[in-house]
């Protein structure tokens, strides 16, 4: 149910979501893995909106180079888990909702714990590593999982439904070689945004979600485009040969 | 034959067109396709292409929706009315 406070402050999402899409927030459980520069600004949208539930997760402590484009970290927070300086701002911006912190870095042995009983996987990860787990994860316990990823003023993402949709190492196979990325951070706040809004999406069962398309924008000519990805029936993930291993 | 390149992010700026029809030769490949670009490109030691002037193997080639590994699968053959996406890694977050 929507308390009487519940309904003021969402007014205005609840005149689309209705109380019932409210509802479906409040009750929804959220594993945003990362909060650096795309986690911080899904964080403060998803907790804006009222996602009942927003569990953290990240193993880095707060850096000045962060500060460009990691929004919800202050310059007093230099020094401090990042899990710790996102969520207490986030409980400032919603006390009605609840922040759980996982500080620490997510591995094949607690990712299950992490992520299983979430309704959704969010990627704000900074490495494919880490990303094929998650998208393992999501694809072995059927969980909804979006994906999103910046560099310089070029951004993409794409939403993963299992059993659906091509997973993200269908599409991205390889990790490409690790590097201190150049990054400006309003690129963070566009991918951020379009995966907070497939965030609300999926969890209200509002709109066409990102499925089978990946979006690429490119800031440097300010152009956003979308390509149809087909799944691989030889993915080591979700292709013929995953099947007997995962499920 | 006639094919459909896309390009994305910097192969856009260096291309200079979003989408162009391409006429192939018949049993053209991927990599042989993006030799004939960096002919064509005045610059090549920039974005894209790596300090000798080839295209870096880390670019991620869409033929059809599907990723060839171009890496491991540069002789991928392209067929008529395939259409080729081609952009730069993008992994930060
Ligand atoms: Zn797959």
């Amino acid at each position: 149910m929507i308390t009487k406070e519940e309904q003021k402050r969402y007014q205005r999402q609840i005149l689309m979501l209705g109380e019932a899409g409210q509802e479906r927030l409040k009750a929804a459980r959220v594993l945003l893995a990362g909060a650096g520069g795309l986690g911080t600004v899904i964080s403060v949208y998803l907790a804006a909106a009222g996602v009942g539930t927003l569990r953290i997760a990240d193993c880095d402590s707060v850096e000045a180079s962060n500060l460009n484009r990691q929004i919800l970290h202050w310059g007093r927070d230099i020094g401090r888990p990042k899990t710790a300086s996102a969520a207490e701002k986030l409980a400032a911006l919603n006390s009605l909702i609840r922040v759980e912190e996982v500080a620490g870095r997510i591995d094949e042995g607690n990712i299950d714990a992490i992520a299983g009983d979430c309704d959704l996987i969010v990627d704000a990860m900074d490495n494919f590593p880490t990303r094929y787990l998650l998208n393992r994860t999501a694809l072995r316990k059927g969980i909804p999982f979006i994906h999103g990823a910046v560099r310089g003023l070029y951004g993409q993402a794409t939403t993963v439904l299992p059993g659906k949709t091509p997973c993200l190492r269908c599409i991205f196979p390889g990790s490409p070689p690790p590097e201190i990325f150049p990054i400006v951070g309003a690129t963070c706040g566009v991918i951020g945004s379009i995966e907070a809004t497939e965030a609300v999406k999926l969890l209200t069962g509002l709109g066409e979600p990102l499925a089978g398309r990946l979006i690429i924008w490119d800031g440097m000519a300010a152009t956003a485009d979308s390509i149809v990805v087909e799944r691989n029936p030889a993915c080591p993930d979700c292709g013929r040969s995953a099947q007997g291993k995962e499920t | 034959m006639k094919v459909v390149f896309r390009t994305f992010a910097d192969f856009r700026e260096v291309i200079g067109a979003r989408e162009q029809e391409l006429s192939l030769p018949e049993g053209e490949t991927v990599g042989g396709l993006l030799k004939g670009l960096r002919k064509g490109h005045p610059r090549p030691q920039e974005k894209p292409f790596d300090a000798s002037g080839d295209v870096k193997t880390s670019i991620i080639i869409l033929k059809n929706g599907r990723n060839i590994e171009f890496r491991q699968h540069p002789d991928t053959i392209i067929a008529t009315d395939d259409a080729i996406s081609v952009f730069p890694p993008v992994a930060g977050g």
